[in-house]
């Protein structure tokens, strides 16, 4: 069920990166297997106690838009508008969309806005839960790591932050630009619940979404994925941070993807 | 009392009837926040020294329907946040109070990485962002209680110090207007918050050279006081701004927009902190004279302006 979610919002972000002939779209497919099993596992509806998700990672906001889509909460309308002059669904998300809350794109804050909402919930005694899903070059920012610290001394056990572990950034691979290893035992060691799980295993992910539930503790999803999944000539290829598809690559790329299981 | 235990004091008032209020700090306040965390212990929080975290939770917390005021010196909370402080508070218009303590020299001694010089001209670029600098003690708990139904973002630059005005009970606290403190002729002396008592000071100090100079006080920069600029500069040929901060961005700026936009055709001189950043710490008044903004300095450009 959360597989096929998965491969919807995939072929979306394909065809609508097509036609606006725009890149990014090595991200947008890295974090479809977490967004798909954010919403099969919670309800982002704005509406009086659904949760809330930040998408700090905003330069993938193409999967999220799509995502919005397949809830039936943004129209095909809507997307076509991607990155039309006067959408308000550029590439990077905006809050004029009811369930984004904030707009994100500038790396590093997305986080910070999130440690805010799960502790202003905390004063006002809301039960909802507050999701973030970061890139792992957001934590080169040494604000993610301020933020990390407040959530883990303020045992925020009503944020959940969902790393997408591509290893890959702007410029190349982490452990060549700015290594994060050991990425997990840092985590820990900032006073959150470490879970880590394949990234693109929706079962697992959505158990580790059910599990974080249940601490005390912020909880912090390491989703190890890989940049660009589910189009073979993008996976792990750097230049697909940035480039777009032309006619042929889109074939293939929709090709790949709808006869994967 | 400084002004800022006297806001402080007003702030707990205020969240006495609001229990949307809460107050983060960034790891300053010692002695003066205990008020507020001793009656609202679960409303305070003390991020630590995270400036630009802090500003980024305070946008979240409003998401929650609280009204988060953020604490720090003028320098940390505006300039090491200022990302956070526009893609947060500013670009969503969200209501987080940012209290900036000692603007200017207050900090003096500190040295030149805490002289608050540039705080105003950066909240200034901000669209949406209200900028208020209050003349007084009094007059810094008026205004935010006059202030309390502002929609969005606003930035209150807070003294160290304590500040007194005479007949400060009198003075309005209207965003977008300018104290009238007297009216004069040909010449006007504005004085940036608590820069206000200098120009009074200037302005009497005038008055034996056969000057009758208007004095007013700036504490609203934005909104802006432009409409009350040009009342107050109808008829005037020299007008002196006084203001602890950079002439860039500042007050001085701001009075020579309207100046231009308005035609109002008068010389303006702008009295702030001029040239390369200074390598000193000096108290309040020895940076003032290194600045060329005593009462002489006034006096001086103001008398060769009016002979030229």
């Amino acid at each position: 069920m959360t597989a096929q979610l998965a491969q919807s919002i995939r072929l979306l972000v394909l065809e609508h990166a097509k036609k606006a002939g725009v890149g990014h779209i090595g991200s947008a497919l890295s974090i479809v297997d977490m967004l798909a099993s954010l919403f099969d596992t919670r309800n982002f509806k704005t509406e009086t106690g659904a949760d809330r998700l930040v998408l700090s990672k905003g330069h993938a906001a193409l999967a999220l838009y799509a995502t919005l889509h397949t809830q039936g909460l943004l129209t095909k309308e809507d997307l076509n508008g991607y990155c039309v002059n006067g959408s308000c669904l550029g590439v990077h998300p905006s809050h004029a969309i009811n369930e984004i809350p904030f707009s994100t794109g500038s790396l590093g804050q997305g986080l910070s806005f999130a440690v805010g909402m799960a502790l202003g919930d905390r004063v006002v005694n809301n039960p909802r839960r507050t999701y973030a899903l970061l890139s792992d070059a957001e934590c080169n920012e040494g604000s993610t790591w301020e933020a990390l610290l407040a959530a883990g001394h303020h045992s925020l056990g009503n944020l959940c932050a969902l790393i997408d572990y591509n290893k890959q950034q702007a410029f190349g691979f982490t452990d060549d630009i700015l290594t994060l290893e050991p990425f997990a035992d840092k985590l820990c060691a900032f006073n959150w619940n470490v879970i880590e799980v394949d990234g693109h295993d929706v079962v697992t992910i959505c158990q580790a979404i059910k599990d974080a539930g249940t601490s005390e503790k912020p909880t912090v999803i390491v989703c190890h994925t890989e940049c660009g999944k589910g189009v073979s000539y993008m996976e792990k290829q750097v230049k697909w941070h940035y480039w777009s598809m032309d006619d042929e690559k889109y074939e293939i790329a929709i090709n790949e993807v709808s006869t994967c299981r | 009392m400084s002004m800022r235990n006297d806001f402080i004091d007003a702030l707990v008032e205020q969240a006495a009837l609001d229990e949307r209020i809460v107050l983060l700090t960034a790891d300053l306040g010692y002695t003066v926040l205990e008020k507020f965390s001793d009656k609202f212990p679960d409303r305070y929080f003390n991020v630590g020294a995270a400036e630009q975290n802090m500003l980024g939770i305070a946008a979240g917390m409003t998401a929650s329907g609280l009204i988060p005021f953020v604490y720090s010196m003028t320098t940390f909370v505006t300039m090491r946040s200022f990302e956070f402080i526009r893609n947060g508070a500013a670009l969503h218009q969200l209501p987080v109070r940012i209290i900036g303590v000692g603007g200017g020299f207050d900090y003096g001694h500190a040295g030149p990485t805490h002289h608050g010089l540039e705080d105003i001209a950066l909240m200034r670029a901000l669209q949406g962002v209200s900028i208020y600098c209050p003349l007084s003690n009094n007059h810094a708990q008026k205004l935010l209680a006059n202030t309390w139904k502002t929609d969005g973002p606003i930035y209150y630059r807070i003294s160290k110090d304590q500040i007194d005005l005479p007949n400060e009970n009198e003075i309005s606290v209207i965003p977008g207007e300018l104290h009238c403190v007297r009216k004069g002729e040909n010449v006007a002396i504005i004085g940036l918050g608590r820069c206000c008592n200098e120009a009074i000071e200037a302005a009497d100090a005038l008055r034996e050279q056969g000057i009758n100079a208007a004095v007013y006080g700036a504490y609203s920069l934005s909104p802006s006081p432009e409409k009350a600029l040009v009342e107050a500069l109808n008829g005037i040929k020299t007008c002196v701004v006084l203001e602890d901060h950079s002439i860039n961005g500042g007050l001085g700026s701001l009075v020579a927009e309207g100046i231009a936009e308005n035609r109002l055709g008068c010389k303006l001189i702008r009295a702030g902190s001029t040239g390369t950043p200074k390598k000193v710490c000096a108290d309040y008044a020895m940076l003032k004279d290194i600045n060329k903004m005593t009462t002489k300095d006034i006096v001086k450009k103001t008398l060769s302006a009016c002979n030229n």
